[in-house]
């Protein structure tokens, strides 16, 4: 952007025309407190407006503020070039219009409108609106102080950050992230949530509402899981009614029958009372019929029969008693004949059958084992003489071999593998002597091949000698004999050397072979003295078998061995039949009988039956005794009883005639003795009292109407069907269990139902409480986690993007503030800014120190230095796209004279270059001074603008 | 030609419990239940109708309070009510231990249902013949545990059915969920196809569970007879269904009868660029009046659009009270004035703006919209922490 001119038909104490050199610094000159940082605020009412709002502004307006005090016209107008564009603003905020046109005079201000009557032409342009536009253009006294604060405590709670932020980061705001930041913080940590009543930090509340919720969830399963349980008490209490019902039913079913009962007992005594009279009457007739045998002894009858039963008893075991006795005398007298047919074996015990019949047991099992043996033995023969041992090869082996010691048989056995020993051991003792030999032979043929060259030397050497003693004495060649007889001597030397040498070739492997020769040497010759001895003794054998050939003993030898084995089974066989043989005669040596094993057997059976016989006539005796001691007492008991019996019938009236049994006049005696009882009985027992249980007629009455009353109930209430009648007392205890049932089920279930209705209404009460309350609680807890998630989202974001525009920022200003500081000339090498925009300073030839630091020892001039350099730095940072202009307000009041002049060349030779620049002041003569110091770069870069000037013309045009 | 006349309610749920109203009038509405419930049955009378017929959900769960109940059968006792059928649903199962239908509990606590009233206990199909005329009702309950993907018209449910007497006319009655028809919110049980209707044994269906009325040739959902959630718009009742057989196919008529003395609005308010919470509720009194809200109606109000600068609303003022008898926001579309497009084509350095465009640049690439709708409130306050220098909880309700 490029201001060109300015014209101010009002605004503030600002009038008249102010034209801008865009190439030059344009320095605006007016006295102290006389407007001139109005211009710049016209500048800026020309490009955006005067607000009026009074809502963004309490106390007073723009509008309000700049409004001339004359109460003349209120309007400026402002030329400048935007991105190659020329256009000039009319505004007059007396009249609140607004008119702008572009550089060829046609007006376009629709293109500007915003909202209802704005036209904020700055904002459209650069992108920027006013506040922007003035933080990143105008630079004021006051903004310079405000990079670093003076004030050290201010320092400390407004770092610099937020200063440098404040005038740079103004895109749509006026928080710094820093700002940003304190703010999201405060907002977590001042959440109020109204279920909690409270303003604390969101994660307490998110701790809180969740230990809430959770509290609540508990509640709810509480009462979730004690509303289940009323499942068991519910169907209980079903039961319980049903059982309620049948108790109900069962007391009145009860009641009825007992009722019945009643009824039914007195019914009973009123038939009893009926059939009491009639019985009476009958019992009184009865009496007199029995009457005529009331004198006889109320037991005749029993006494009667007793000694009739006894007689007839007595009687009857004696003659079974005399039968008995008769049939042992016949018994005996029969074995008395028997035993006479078996005289023979009178002499013989009962031990004597034993014997014999294990004698003929034995017998028998001796005749079967041999004949089983002999079987096996003939077979077994059959098999040996099947194998080539018949009687003459049998015989014959035995006549060679079977006399000889056993030691003999012994060396027989191993002469086998003595040969084979023998032969084993020559084999290898001459393999060993073969091999020697092999060996000293090829040890000979290297030492002959080696010794051959020595002795051709040697016989050179002797050949050359004998030409040498030639030529010695007689020269036939021009070579001296001295010479041919020294070659002679070193040839004949050398053969010599070489045939000593090949003597000595192989020497050890020659001893070895030769020690091997010697040692194989010995041992044939040891065992061709063992093969001898063995010879012998086998020959002496020889004469003792037989045999004349000892192969042919050998060989007899192993027939004679294998015989010996097959024969084994027949031996063994032969031993046996030997054994029974022996066991056989020891049997018939014993017995002294015929070895008929039947024979023995009948002889042990006749014993036998002979002595049964004898004890059978024994016992029989002694029964025949017992009989007769018995049978005396019976006899005396049977007279005894039959007097007894003879007085009853005479008391009782009867006689018995001979002949006659006395049980058959039993029955009668008993009939005459049940009157005289029954006449007794009747006297003094039923009749009395059948008299004392008749009842009298008011107590007839009276059932009679109870009956009649109980049969009308039991009409209207009859009682369930029973299988069997049941007595009162039944029913009293079947009524009194069905009440105490009853009122056990009615309380069971009356304090069931009040459990039940309880729980139901305890759950119905408050689970839908508890649950609307949980979601109450739930989108509480949801609420204010949402939030903290979104404050942390909005904090984490700003901290990065922060970390990373500081990084960018430090780098520019780091560069670009050192630049300037460099061509102002200030006492600072280096400024230093760190990622969080605080910075170091390192002063000329000193070292690096704290922000702090550093500005108390800066002296304010280079203070305000450092101040301007960065606040340019920023503004160019911030105006890279399109260069804004700088409109400075009296920067350099604090400096003196040599850093005013450095800064002020810094802005004609640097910064005017890329940006307008426009310096108000009031220190007109400073710089005139300053001007004086540098003209020829004064009158080429700046253009003088002096507003007292055109002050005192315009106020001589209004005159 | 005969015609018969039926009430058709369903979905009562009794005894519900409003969570979502505050307490006193929670309880006021659950006693409008139960006199709507009366109304009907008075309805029924007056118009002489056949028979009530109540596909399921009678009640709001299936242990009702007492007090429910009672008022539930002390209803049916009004004298003149005509028979009633009771298809118990997914809320009442039927079962023998329910304290609502099962006689044997009813009658240990001295209660019982009236003889007129009818309950089908049965999962399968059964039927009842309806005094006095040739038509029989048949019906089927819910149990609890019953699978929710049994088909109350498949062709094992048709067969169990049988051979229908021609000289009759059948009616079902049942709960269940019109495949493809599901209304937002609700869940699929008992599920059955148009296609299922048409080849069914019945002349027409009396169907509960929807609580939105829809009406068909041959079957009607009547729809909840109250409000029972915000998001229930419109009026709310029972269906009269005037069905005449007897020549050719049976065709049923239906007369809409509102018995809710509410209704449930949903209304939008588009609050941009207002530049007060007076001016939103403003816009909001305005829309009301023409949408024809009365006071004793329900609303939901959802705030759209972008509100002015440094503008917030949180939820009604002093202008709104006693307006409508229940006013619920929907906050999840109203946005501050900040305008994504100018933060995401701005290129200036600030870190405000790196911070816009690093949110904006996350929230087009997240395809969550929990996150997204999280980003964005962040996004929200972090601007308002650069720009109003001021964060207050606002923005939780924000949906992406």
């Amino acid at each position: 952007v490029k201001l060109l001119r300015l014209s101010v038909a009002g605004f503030g104490s600002l009038r008249g025309e102010h034209r801008f050199d865009p190439g030059k610094v344009t320095l605006v000159v007016d006295d102290n407190e006389r407007g001139k940082s109005t211009l710049l605020a016209a500048i800026s009412a020309g490009l955006y407006g005067l607000s009026d709002d009074r809502r963004a502004h309490r106390q007073v307006t723009p509008s309000e503020r700049w409004r001339p005090w004359d109460g003349g016209p209120f309007a400026v107008e402002l030329e400048f070039e935007c991105g190659g564009e020329r256009f000039v603003v009319q505004r007059d905020f007396a009249a609140q219009t607004v008119a702008i046109f572009d550089g060829s005079g046609q007006e376009i201000t629709p293109r500007f409108l915003e909202g209802k009557d704005e036209y904020p032409i700055g904002k459209h342009l650069l992108g920027l609106d006013l506040e922007e536009f003035e933080k990143c253009a105008f630079v004021r006294q006051e903004d310079l102080a405000e990079v670093i604060p003076f004030d050290e405590k201010e320092r400390r709670v407004n770092p610099l950050q937020i200063r440098l932020e404040r005038a740079a980061d103004t895109r749509a705001g006026n928080s710094s992230a820093a700002e940003a930041l304190r703010v999201l913080d405060e907002a977590a940590s001042r959440y109020h949530e109204p279920l909690l009543d409270a303003t604390i930090k969101v994660e307490t509340a998110i701790q809180r509402l969740d230990a809430k919720r959770l509290e609540i969830e508990t509640e709810i399963h509480a009462l979730e899981h004690d509303h289940a349980a009323l499942a068991a008490p519910v169907e209980r209490l079903a039961g319980l009614e049903q059982r309620e019902r049948d108790a109900q039913a069962l007391e009145r079913s009860v009641e009825s029958e007992r009722r019945m009962v009643l009824c039914s007992e007195a019914q009973l005594k009123l038939d009893e009372h009926r059939g009491r009279l009639g019985e009476l009457t009958q019992l009184r007739a009865e009496r007199e019929q029995v009457a005529a045998h009331a004198e006889l002894p109320h037991d005749a009858d029993a006494r009667y029969q007793e000694a009739a039963g006894r007689l007839e008893e007595v009687g009857r075991h004696a003659e079974r008693l005399e039968d008995v006795l008769h049939q042992l005398d016949e018994a005996v007298a029969r074995i008395d004949q028997e035993l006479s047919g078996l005289a023979m074996f009178a002499e013989f015990q009962d031990s004597d059958a034993d014997r014999y019949v294990a004698a003929a047991a034995d017998l028998r099992r001796l005749n079967s084992e041999r004949e089983q043996v002999s079987s096996a033995l003939e077979g077994a023969r059959g098999e040996l003489t099947s194998r080539g041992f018949d009687a003459v090869t049998i015989d014959r082996l035995n006549g060679w071999f079977g006399k000889l010691e056993p030691d003999q048989i012994r060396m027989l056995e191993l002469q086998p593998e003595i040969s084979l020993e023998l032969e084993a051991l020559t084999a290898d003792a001459e393999s060993s002597h073969e091999m020697g030999t092999e060996a000293m032979e090829l040890i000979r043929r290297e030492r002959r091949a080696r010794a051959t060259p020595g002795w051709v030397g040697v016989g050179i050497g002797a050949a050359a000698a004998v030409v040498a003693a030639f030529q010695m004495m007689r020269p036939l060649f021009e070579v001296p004999g001295g010479a041919i007889a020294v070659g002679a001597v070193i040839v004949g030397f050398a053969g010599l050397a070489q045939v000593l040498a090949s003597t000595r070739h192989r020497r050890e492997e020659a001893l070895a072979a030769q020690e091997a020769i010697s040692g194989a040497d010995e041992r044939l010759a040891e065992l061709h003295s063992r093969r001898t001895d063995q010879d012998s003794e086998l020959a002496a054998l020889r004469d003792v078998v037989g045999i004349p050939d000892t192969r042919e003993m050998i060989r007899a030898f192993t027939e004679f061995q294998r015989y010996e084995r097959e024969r084994e089974p027949v031996s063994l066989l032969e031993g046996m039949l030997d054994q029974v043989e022996q066991s056989r005669d020891q049997i018939l040596a014993d017995t002294g009988n015929p070895p008929d094993p039947a024979f023995l057997e009948r002889v042990a059976a006749g014993i036998r039956v002979q002595t049964a016989k004898r004890q059978k006539r024994a016992e029989f005796e002694d029964q025949r005794g017992r009989v007769r001691t018995d049978l005396a007492p019976l006899l005396a008991q049977r007279n005894e009883h039959a007097a007894v019996a003879g007085s009853l019938l005479s008391a009782a009236g009867l006689e018995r005639a001979e002949g006659t049994p006395w049980t058959d006049l039993a029955p009668e005696v008993a009939k005459r003795t049940q009157s005289a009882r029954r006449h007794a009985q009747l006297d003094t027992e039923l009749i009395p009292r059948l008299e004392r249980e008749m009842l009298n007629d008011e107590m007839v009455q009276l059932l009679e109407q109870s009956i009649a009353a109980f049969r009308m109930q039991i009409a209207a209430a009859p009682p369930a069907p029973t299988e069997r009648a049941r007595s009162l007392a039944d029913l009293e205890t079947a009524a009194r269990e069905a009440r105490t049932e009853l009122e056990r089920v009615r309380e069971e279930r009356g304090q069931l139902q009040h459990r039940v209705d309880e729980g139901r209404r305890r759950f119905q009460q408050f689970h839908p409480e508890k649950v609307v309350e949980r979601d109450t609680w739930e989108r509480a807890l949801v609420r204010a986690r949402r939030f903290k998630q979104a404050v942390d989202l909005a904090r984490e974001t700003i901290t990065q993007v922060a970390h990373e525009t500081h990084r960018r920022w430090a780098e520019f200003l780091n560069d670009r503030v050192g630049e300037m500081l460099k061509r102002v000339g200030t006492g600072v090498d280096v400024v230093r800014f760190g990622e969080d925009l605080d910075f170091a300073v390192t002063p000329r030839k000193g070292k690096p120190s704290s922000r702090g630091k550093a500005v108390r020892q800066l002296s304010s001039g280079a203070r305000d230095q450092v101040h301007l350099s960065v606040r340019l730095a920023i503004s160019e940072y911030l105006s890279r796209e399109e260069r804004l202009p700088l409109l400075i307000d009296d920067c350099f009041i604090t400096s003196d004279d040599d850093r005013a002049r450095a800064g002020m060349k810094l802005l004609l030779e640097q910064v005017s270059r890329e940006h307008q620049v426009i310096l108000v002041t009031c220190h007109r003569r400073r710089f005139e001074s300053l001007a004086a110091m540098d003209s020829d770069l004064y009158r080429e870069r700046v253009h003088w603008v002096d507003t007292a000037h055109m002050r005192s013309a315009v106020a001589e045009q209004r005159v | 030609l005969a015609t018969v006349q039926f009430l058709q309610i369903s979905d009562l749920h009794l005894g519900a419990r409003f969570g979502w109203l505050p307490r006193d009038r929670a309880e006021l509405r659950r006693r409008e239940q139960i006199a709507v419930l009366r109304k009907a049955i008075e309805h029924a009378i007056a118009r002489g109708v056949h028979a009530i017929l109540i596909p399921g959900d009678l009640f709001d769960r299936a242990e009702p309070d007492p007090e429910t109940l009672t008022s539930v059968l002390d209803a049916f006792r009004i004298a003149g009510c005509p028979p009633v059928f009771i298809a118990p649903g997914n809320h009442d199962p039927w079962s023998e231990n329910s304290p609502a239908w099962s006689a044997r509990l009813l009658e240990s606590r001295g209660w019982s249902w009236p003889e007129h009233v009818h309950i089908f206990s049965d999962p399968r199909w059964s039927a009842r013949q309806v005094p006095g005329m040739p038509v029989r009702v048949w019906g089927r309950c819910f149990t609890p545990g019953m699978a929710s993907t049994t088909r109350p018209l498949d062709g094992e449910a048709r067969s169990s059915v049988g051979m229908l007497a021609p000289t009759e006319l059948h009616v079902g009655v049942f709960h269940g969920s019109l495949e493809t028809r599901c209304p937002p919110g609700q869940k699929v049980i008992g599920p059955f196809s148009e296609e299922e209707v048409r080849i069914a044994p019945f002349a027409y269906l009396a169907i509960g569970h929807y609580h939105r009325a829809h009406t068909h040739e041959h079957f009607a959902y009547a729809g909840s007879a109250v409000g029972l959630d915000i998001g229930e718009v419109g009026a709310h009742g029972a269906l009269e269904v005037s069905i005449e057989f007897g020549a050719g196919p049976a065709r049923a008529n239906f007369t809409p009868v509102v018995l809710d003395p509410r209704r449930t609005h949903h209304v939008e308010v588009d609050v941009a660029r207002a530049a007060s919470a007076e001016e939103v509720e403003s816009r909001i009194l305005q829309s009301l009046g023409a949408g024809g809200v009365t006071e004793s109606d329900l609303v939901k109000v959802a705030l759209r659009g972008r509100l002015g600068h440094g503008v917030r609303y949180t939820g009604a003022g002093p202008a709104l009270d006693n307006r409508v008898w229940h006013l619920r926001f929907d906050l999840s579309a109203l946005r501050p004035d900040y305008d994504f497009e100018a933060l995401r084509a701005a290129s200036d350095e600030t870190t405000e703006g790196r911070f816009a465009r690093l949110l904006l640049e996350r929230l087009e690439g997240e395809p969550d919209p929990e996150t997204r709708a999280m980003v964005e409130r962040a996004l929200y306050y972090g601007l308002d922490a650069f720009r109003l220098n001021d964060v207050a909880p606002v923005y939780e309700e924000l949906k992406s």
